[in-house]
């Protein structure tokens, strides 16, 4: 009787616990996608996009004073791509997520156009809404599958000089673009010196197999990492990476440019690393045989 | 009249009506030794395990062409819905005249050979399918059916059959169909959670294929070899 009452208590407990909140920011918005659930939230100076209020994992935020500054580093590690190449003209974006990065990137470099590629409707409609993402003849989006877009502009012959993979969360993995058939399609899709940037985690049991895939199809990349925040991004160039006075010269030309999002060269290229912590021998990541 | 109404697919069985039925059929169903009905029941399951495995699987087979969208789900689901009814009414009828273990043993050689063209060819149809199609609901669509219908359709009709073939007196139909879903259904979800959880961590997609065709090959060959030389005795002749 006593273990049964105790067994309900604790129930109850950890009921309650589940449905709480573990964030004070207030939800101003919250709609359920085919996908996910979406929940903008706003406290006194951010709002954030979140897939859930019971973590406290935010998706994207921006300051409501200062818009224009990039509050996340794995956006910053992400147009931190542009240290190899300033100037690209065509960008393909795998994931919009709040828009955030799309608007920067879209200012900072007023001729390229972009492609945005997103596979949930009411991700474009929140970002559109609450995060100030304008689609232009500049800025193009579609609403569909990340890697039947990419198989798309292959058949169409498409080529694109910086080609941003930014499709996963923490919990939501689209396996069929984490292979290396994926990466060879992108490949194609990109210019003889066209850049890649993919925002990944580095605290995942996949990271090995993951490195060996990315490594396997671009060969060497700068990986970059901010282990504590389990944020990596890996920046790969279709022609060999730069070396690293190239990589400054180029930063010393975006330097002002990205001051006004926010965003110091000086934070960026001390991450630029191109150590191989991994094991080599690890298999890659294929559409035969993907182990999650 | 259709050909399908011709072909009396959705006639009753003269067992289901108001008049009182006899309560034995006139062809009695598999008996004799446990090995045959425990046969039965095993392919009935391994229907059901390999038809939801290969649904899963399905998924992962389209992904590359036509994405992980909830529409090619849509797509993946429709098609083997349509294929096991489609399966259920032609296995339903095939069970009608003389049917026989050894009869029944083809269904799982048929599928495992039904099988055998979406371990072959499923890149180049999909790749073929991607350039004619635009829209990727359809395309998948297309291809979940060229790849999966025959293979689903056949598997399914392994049901019904196998109810004529365990139920011989009228009054224990409902009974003998009951434990027959019962082992099938239960086979579907052992087929998904296995192949979800554990399969593909450890096997690619076409290795899961390729043993699902050689069991249910094996499983139609043991059969088959079982009814026409070790089950002989077992079998009741026709009446006469």
């Amino acid at each position: 009787m006593v273990k049964a009452l105790r067994l309900v208590i604790l129930l109850v407990c950890a009921m309650v616990g589940l449905s709480g909140t573990a964030f004070s920011d207030t939800v101003i918005h919250q709609e359920r996608s085919l996908y996910r659930n979406l929940f903008v939230t706003e406290d006194s100076d951010t709002r954030c996009l979140r897939f859930s209020t019971h973590t406290n994992t935010v998706q994207t935020c921006f300051a409501l004073e200062e818009p224009e500054k990039v509050l996340f580093d794995c956006n910053k590690m992400i147009l931190g791509s542009l240290l190899l190449r300033p100037n690209p003209r065509r960008i393909l974006m795998v994931g919009l997520g709040g828009g955030t990065l799309t608007s920067t990137l879209s200012k900072l470099l007023p001729n390229a156009t972009i492609d945005v590629v997103e596979i949930d409707p009411a991700m474009v409609r929140v970002a559109k809404e609450y995060f100030n993402f304008k689609p232009s003849p500049r800025v193009h989006i579609t609403v569909e599958d990340g890697r039947v877009f990419v198989k798309r502009a292959l058949a169409r012959g498409a080529k694109y000089d910086l080609v941003i993979l930014d499709a996963f969360d923490d919990l939501y993995i689209p396996t069929h673009m984490l292979t290396v058939q994926f990466f060879w399609e992108i490949q194609k899709i990109m210019t003889a010196d066209g850049v890649l940037a993919a925002n990944t985690y580095c605290n995942t049991k996949r990271y090995d197999r993951e490195s060996a895939t990315y490594q396997a199809v671009f060969g060497p990349f700068f990986n970059l990492k901010k282990f504590w925040k389990n944020t990596r991004v890996v920046i790969a160039e279709q022609d060999g990476l730069p070396s690293e006075e190239a990589l400054a010269q180029n930063a010393k030309l975006l330097q002002k440019k990205f001051a006004r999002f926010g965003i110091e060269t000086s934070w960026l290229l001390p991450l630029f690393s191109t150590e191989v912590d991994w094991d080599e021998r690890a298999p890659t990541l294929n559409d035969q045989f993907l182990p999650f | 009249m259709s050909l399908v109404g011709e072909w009396g697919l959705f006639q009753y069985p003269s067992g289901i009506s108001f008049r009182p039925a006899p309560t034995k059929l006139p062809f009695p169903a598999v008996r004799g030794p446990v090995v045959s009905r425990f046969l039965v029941f095993f392919i009935a399951g391994w229907s059901g395990f390999s038809m939801m495995a290969v649904e899963l699987l399905s998924g992962r087979i389209l992904a590359p062409s036509f994405g992980n969208s909830i529409q090619v789900w849509g797509a993946v689901i429709t098609v083997f819905m349509v294929a096991l009814s489609v399966g259920y009414l032609v296995g339903g009828r095939l069970s009608v005249r003389e049917p026989s273990l050894a009869k029944f043993a083809l269904i799982p050689l048929a599928t495992a050979a039904a099988m055998t063209p979406a371990a072959l060819f499923a890149d180049p149809l999909m790749d073929r399918i991607f350039d004619l199609i635009l829209d990727p609901r359809y395309g998948a669509l297309t291809a979940a059916a060229l790849l999966f219908f025959l293979p689903t359709m056949v598997g399914g009709m392994a049901s019904p059959y196998a109810v004529r073939l365990l139920v011989d007196d009228c009054s224990a139909s409902g009974r003998h169909a009951g434990f027959l879903f019962f082992v099938s259904t239960t086979g579907s979800a052992a087929g998904t959670i296995l192949t979800s959880f554990y399969l593909v961590l450890i096997m690619g997609v076409g290795q899961i294929l390729w043993s699902f065709i050689g069991v249910s090959a094996a499983l139609g060959i043991l059969t088959l070899a079982l009814s026409l030389f070790g089950l002989k005795r077992g079998t009741v002749p026709e009446e006469s």
